[in-house]
This record gives C-alpha cells, sequence and structure tokens, in this order.
C-alpha cells in the first residue's frame, strides 16, 4: 500500500466511519440542551425520572451517524427506533403508564366529594384557548390540538395524543409538559394569590366523609363505563387507568397491582424517556415550533390554572358550604404536585387548614379531565 | 362573588384579549416546517367512476370522493398540491381535501357537462371552488350548493361545466374540459365551533359522571347505615376482654341505629353523668359536663392508648400500670366529688 493509499483509506474512515467530520452547529447545540435537561434533572431534581432519560436520549441521538434511530439497510429498526416504534408509535407505553398510574391511585377524595369533578373540567379551560392560539401562529388543527393538551399537565396524556396527532411534535410538546410539571411549585402560587382574596385563602372545607372498600372497588367500573360511553375515544387511556385501579382496590391481586405500580411503570418510563428524548434530533427540532410550544405551554398552564381557580369561585356562588378557591388549582393533573401546592398555599393564610385530602380530590378529576380532554380531541380527528 | 374586583376584571380581560387575539391577526402566518398533513390521494377507477382516497388535514381517518360525468367522457382526475395554486386572497388551511384536476373528453366542441362529485367528507356548509389561471381572481366559488343524497351523510356536488367557459381552465372551445378546484370548508368557524362543543362537553361528561358518583355515593352511605344497624345493640364489656373497636356514626348521632357495644369504663362514665344531671336542671353543672365530656372521649377514642398497650404485650409495662392509675383516680374524683347545686 502506497503512502497516498494509506492516506486516503485514513480519510475515508475519518469521513465515513467518525463521528467529529459529520457534527454539525445544529447537532452540538441540540447536545447542549441534552446536557441542559441532564443537569435540571440531577442537580435542580426537576421531573427526574422523565427529564433524566429524556435528556439524555437528546445527549446520545444528535452524535452523527449512530445507528439510534432509524432504520437498516433491510428495514429493520435500529435500537431506540425500536422503543418508539412499539412504545410510542404504537400507543403502548402512554396506556401502561396509565395502568401504573391506576394501581398508585386512591379515588377516595373524590368519591368522596364527587362536586369537585366539575373543577377538573373548568381547568381544562387552556387546553382550549391554546389550541386557539397556536391555529393562529399558523399551526395546522391537529398540531394546534397536541400542543393544547399540555396545560392539562399530564405527561402521558399529552404523549399519547401527540403521537397520534402531531408525532414531529413529540418531543418538544413532552418536555414542556414535564418541564412545567416540575415547574408547578414556581408557576402556580402567584397566580393563586392574585386570584383569591386573604378571607378565601382561609375557607375551611368540611372533613371528607369515609369511602367504604366496597364503594371504592366500584368506582373504576362506574367510572370507566361511565367515560367510555361517553368518549369512546379515550378508552384506551381510561381503560387502562381504571384497570389499574381495580387491581389495586380488589386486594387479590396484590402482586399485580405492585408490579403495575413499581417495576412495570419503571420499566417503561426508562423507554418512553430515551424514545422521547430520541426524537429531538437537531434537523427535526431546530426550528421555531418548540420555542412557539415552550412559549404556549407556560400560557396554557397559567390559564388552566385560572380556569380551576375561576371554577370554584363559579360554584361558590352556588353552593351553601363554599370551598377553598385554592384547591381550584390542583384541577390541572400533576398528581399530586399541584396539590401539594395549594395545601401549601392554605397552610401559609391559616396555619391550621389542611388542605391537602381536599385538593387531591380535584387533582385527580383533573387526570381524569385532561383524559376526556384529549378523548375529545381525538375524536375531532376521527 | 366575593372576588377582589379589580382582580377580577383584569383576569377577565386578559381571557377575553386571549381570546379574541387569534381574530386580530387573522392572516399572519409564522415560519413552520414543512407540511406534514398534505392530502396525497390514490385514485381508481370503477367504469364510469374515478374514486379518490385520501386522508384530508385534520383527520386521522380517509374519505372517498368519487367522480363521474354525463355528457362526455370522464378520462382522468389528478390532484393537485393546493399549495402550487397558493393566492393570497385564499387560506390553505380551509381546502382540508385535495385539490382536484378533472378532465374531460369526447364532447361537442362548446357543449355542456354535468360533473358529479360525491363524498361523505361533505357537508351543509361544503363549498366548491374552482380554480383558473385565465380567470381573475384565480379562485372562485362554483356557487352550487350540495344535496344530501343519503341518511349517512353523503353529499354531492352536480357542477354544469361548458367547454370553453369560465370553469374549463383549459379556457379553449375544444371538446374538451379540464376542470381544476376541490371542496372548501370555513376553517375558523369549524375551529371555534368544535372548540366551544368540546370543552362544554368535558363539563357534561365529568358533569354525568358528578351525578353518578353522587347518586353511588348516597346509596353506598345508606347502605352501610343499614349494616351497621343489624350490630348488636348496647352491650357492656369489660375493656381489657375486646378489641378497640372504631367509633360508629350512627351510633353517636343515635337516630335509628343501634348502639355500637360500650365498654365498661365508658358505660361507668356515662352512669356518672347521668346520675349528676339526674336532678332534672335545664343547664348541667361543670362536674356533670366534665363526666359527659369523658364519656364521650373514652367512647370516641376507643380506649386508644389504653387498648394498643394492652393487645400489645400480655404483661402490660410498667408506665401503662401507671398511667392507668393515674386515670382511674382522675375519674374516681368526678364520683368522689360533692354535688354541688347552686
Amino acid at each position: 500500500m502506497s503512502w497516498e493509499q494509506f492516506v486516503e483509506l485514513i480519510k475515508n474512515i475519518l469521513i465515513t466511519q467518525t463521528g467529529i467530520p459529520n457534527l454539525t452547529g445544529g447537532q452540538a447545540l441540540m447536545i447542549i440542551v441534552g446536557l441542559i435537561f441532564l443537569y435540571l434533572a440531577i442537580a435542580k431534581e426537576y421531573e427526574p425520572l422523565l427529564l433524566l432519560p429524556i435528556g439524555f436520549g437528546i445527549f446520545l441521538v444528535n452524535f452523527p451517524i449512530t445507528p439510534l434511530m432509524g432504520f437498516t439497510e433491510h428495514g429493520t429498526p435500529e435500537l431506540i427506533r425500536v422503543f418508539y416504534k412499539y412504545g410510542v408509535e404504537w400507543e403502548v407505553i402512554p396506556c401502561v403508564i396509565f395502568l401504573g398510574l391506576g394501581a398508585m391511585t386512591d379515588f377516595g377524595p373524590l368519591i368522596s366529594n364527587p362536586k369537585v369533578l366539575i373543577i377538573g373540567a373548568g381547568a381544562q379551560l387552556g387546553v382550549f384557548i391554546t389550541y386557539l392560539g397556536t391555529l393562529f401562529f399558523g399551526f395546522t388543527l391537529k398540531e394546534a390540538a397536541s400542543v393544547g393538551i399540555i396545560g392539562g399537565a399530564d405527561g402521558p396524556t399529552t404523549i399519547y395524543l401527540t403521537a397520534k396527532l402531531a408525532p414531529h411534535l413529540l418531543g418538544a410538546n413532552a418536555l414542556a409538559a414535564y418541564s412545567y410539571m416540575a415547574m408547578v411549585p414556581l408557576i402556580q402560587p402567584p397566580i393563586m394569590r392574585w386570584l383569591t382574596s386573604p378571607a378565601q385563602r382561609r375557607i375551611r372545607m368540611r372533613q371528607l366523609r369515609t369511602v367504604s372498600a366496597r364503594e371504592k372497588l366500584l368506582f373504576p367500573l362506574i367510572a370507566c363505563a361511565l367515560i367510555v360511553l361517553l368518549i369512546p375515544a379515550v378508552a384506551p387511556l381510561m381503560g387502562m387507568f381504571m384497570f389499574g385501579n381495580l387491581m389495586r382496590e380488589s386486594g387479590v391481586v396484590k402482586r399485580l397491582s405492585d408490579t403495575a405500580q413499581n417495576a412495570l411503570m419503571n420499566i417503561v418510563t426508562i423507554f418512553l424517556g430515551l424514545s422521547v428524548g430520541a426524537t429531538m434530533k437537531a434537523e427535526v427540532f431546530l426550528n421555531w415550533k418548540p420555542l412557539l410550544i415552550f412559549g404556549f405551554g407556560l400560557v396554557d398552564f397559567v390559564i388552566c390554572t385560572m380556569g380551576g381557580i375561576l371554577t370554584v369561585h363559579i360554584m361558590n356562588l352556588f353552593l351553601k358550604e363554599k370551598m377553598n378557591p385554592l384547591i381550584g388549582s390542583a384541577g390541572v393533573s400533576a398528581v399530586p404536585m399541584s396539590a401539594r401546592v395549594a395545601h401549601s398555599e392554605g397552610l401559609k393564610a391559616d396555619p391550621d387548614n389542611w388542605l391537602i385530602m381536599h385538593a387531591m380530590g380535584p387533582n385527580l378529576a383533573g387526570v381524569i379531565g385532561s383524559a376526556a380532554a384529549a378523548g375529545m380531541l381525538i375524536a375531532m380527528f376521527q | 362573588m366575593s372576588i377582589n374586583g379589580n382582580k377580577f376584571r383584569r383576569t377577565i380581560w386578559l381571557i377575553i384579549v386571549l381570546l379574541i387575539l387569534p381574530f386580530m391577526q387573522k392572516n399572519s402566518h409564522a415560519i413552520m416546517g414543512e407540511d406534514i398533513e398534505k392530502p396525497l390521494p390514490e385514485f381508481s377507477r370503477d367504469g364510469d367512476t374515478i374514486t379518490a382516497r385520501l386522508i384530508p388535514r385534520a383527520k386521522n381517518t380517509s374519505v372517498v370522493f368519487s367522480f363521474r360525468v354525463s355528457g362526455g367522457e370522464l378520462k382522468d382526475v389528478q390532484g393537485i398540491d393546493f399549495m402550487s395554486a397558493k393566492t393570497p386572497d385564499v387560506d390553505v388551511k380551509e381546502f382540508k381535501s385535495a385539490m382536484f384536476a378533472v378532465q374531460v373528453d369526447s364532447l361537442t366542441p362548446g357543449a355542456s357537462s354535468e360533473i358529479v362529485i360525491t363524498s361523505s367528507f361533505f357537508n351543509i356548509s361544503t363549498e366548491y371552488w374552482t380554480y383558473n389561471t385565465n380567470s381573475t381572481p384565480k379562485w372562485r366559488n362554483s356557487s352550487v350548493n350540495p344535496e344530501k343524497i343519503s341518511d349517512d351523510g353523503t353529499y354531492q356536488f352536480v357542477l354544469q361545466v361548458a367547454d370553453g367557459g369560465p370553469m374549463d381552465s383549459d379556457g379553449a372551445v375544444n371538446g374538451s374540459i379540464m376542470f381544476t378546484g376541490g371542496p372548501r370548508d370555513p376553517f375558523w368557524s369549524y375551529a371555534l365551533g368544535t372548540l366551544m362543543i368540546r370543552f362544554f362537553g368535558i363539563f357534561l361528561v365529568l358533569s354525568v359522571l358528578m351525578i353518578g358518583m353522587l347518586a353511588a355515593g348516597k346509596i353506598f352511605v345508606s347502605f352501610d347505615r343499614k349494616k351497621s344497624g343489624e350490630k348488636p345493640v348496647l352491650t357492656v364489656v369489660p375493656s381489657s376482654a375486646k378489641k378497640p373497636a372504631a367509633p360508629k356514626k350512627a351510633a353517636v348521632s343515635g337516630k335509628t341505629a343501634s348502639p355500637s357495644p360500650v365498654e365498661s369504663d365508658v358505660a361507668a362514665a356515662i352512669a356518672c353523668a347521668i346520675h349528676l344531671s339526674g336532678v332534672g336542671e335545664p343547664v348541667p353543672d361543670q362536674d356533670t359536663m366534665a363526666a359527659i365530656a369523658t364519656a364521650l372521649h373514652l367512647h370516641l377514642t376507643g380506649h386508644n392508648t389504653m387498648n394498643s398497650a394492652d393487645s400489645s404485650k400480655n404483661a402490660p409495662a410498667s408506665w401503662v400500670h401507671y398511667g392507668r392509675e393515674a386515670i382511674q383516680n382522675a375519674r374516681l374524683q368526678v364520683f368522689q366529688r360533692p354535688v354541688n347545686r347552686m
């Protein structure tokens, strides 16, 4: 082999088989974005369970010529593409996460005070206002619907709806949803204080009645039947959610319930995070849409919080026993963070006012409300 | 509403501004990526009819358009990208399906052909717009209303197109018609209408669920009350002989349900209270109230402190004995205190 041939070979290897000469500015930028999310997850502990795998997915997939998110010459999907295809594209993972969430959820606070379901509906206000706003900025109807659902503050629902309607926005929508969910303690309190007077924040609510085990057992069946009858499009999410809850409340399949809550949930979270992160390749992600999505996501979240609080104000006009409007902010899902925020704001106004269980009701109503909103939006495009 | 007036007004204004913002700048468009919802029709021919199957914008399911003609021969139908015919006065968002180029041949020059386009995608508000590069403006409403032809929601447009007429885009009297255009649906009214329906739909769904839960809750509460009513009536049992029982609401209210079993020391305190209040004074004195309070406290707490110590070990610890003795002495003082009637 001559020296020229040797140099040529080295050059070929460097160009075709290593990443360095193929690294673009956009990819470098996305790697930095990935590192920022890793920092937020590790150092700041913002939703680390999701942001860490998402951050690493962004970091990993933006290295050039990596066999991760493409297809081989024979059409076989590469590693993370497999996770994405069978987990997200086939809509398996969000539904499995709902199964785990159902197994984790105690519906007692909602069953004992069903009126708070209306708060869960009112807190979807932002979903629809954002939907209009994004249309105005040139988003298509499907994109607008997928961005709007961010305000529901329900990660799996956002991913489920976006994968169905606008898969190219999956990364941005999921990141916006989880980022704002992590920032609930920063976003919500000023709005809560703005929309309530000190006297309203001090309103004490009557202790919730005890809910029998039988009632809790029948709730998933009744709720599932009613919701699926009215919005069949939400059956995959709601069905899994209520199935998980039935396993929990039946008490006869503790092993299954435990698996759904822990092992299964953890496994799918890993694949979900990596898959979502891996959708954010520089060539797809670097345009105006993700920035707009982050902006609209914040507005969405704010309006949803306002919607929940205003709904309580309106309900209080008709109720004999007034509700503390702070619990309205928990109408966005973000379980249980937004309920905790409502509770801590209540404690600031009155150190003896324990709102946590009262706020859990709207919080759970928010989960059902955001899933119902997703179902409505899916049905719109059928 | 007792919400602060200024804050409330500001909130309402903010919501109004957010709601009307989209209409203030209707024609502005952001810098967006590729058009991923572009409809891609697939055509097939069955005799004299050509059908196009496509997934329209804002839909996840495919729809079918059927084309046939009366007068002349339907030679071909092709799909055209709306973006290629985009003009400033037309919003592409309003054309959710593809634009079609229908070619009709074998006509007598200058004759007319009836083009019939059928689809379940059309509705009462759909308009069929034609595109002709030789006319000004290029886009025109055909002004033909859709006719409903079946109960499953299928509509059809019947369009009379003259060879060389304004809807013939080849512009020549040559025995052939090139009819270009597509169905148009109002975008913003659809977006707003569906928005309102779906937002209130969520209220409706959750209200139905709420009513169902309220009804189920009432049934369960009354069922539980009945069940607790079947329990044995007041029975005095030694506190050491039974486990602590959770207080029953029905027993406390004493309405219809029978009281739950009462332990001996609770019964003693109740007896004390009855004794002290036996003189028939309208307002009980402090001792009576103390005895009633003791009885209620012991009953409602179910002797948690003492019984938990009892049940955890067979031989109670010395502090348990001490505590029990202190409690008994305190009760004794209530019993031994002279009744002070003023």
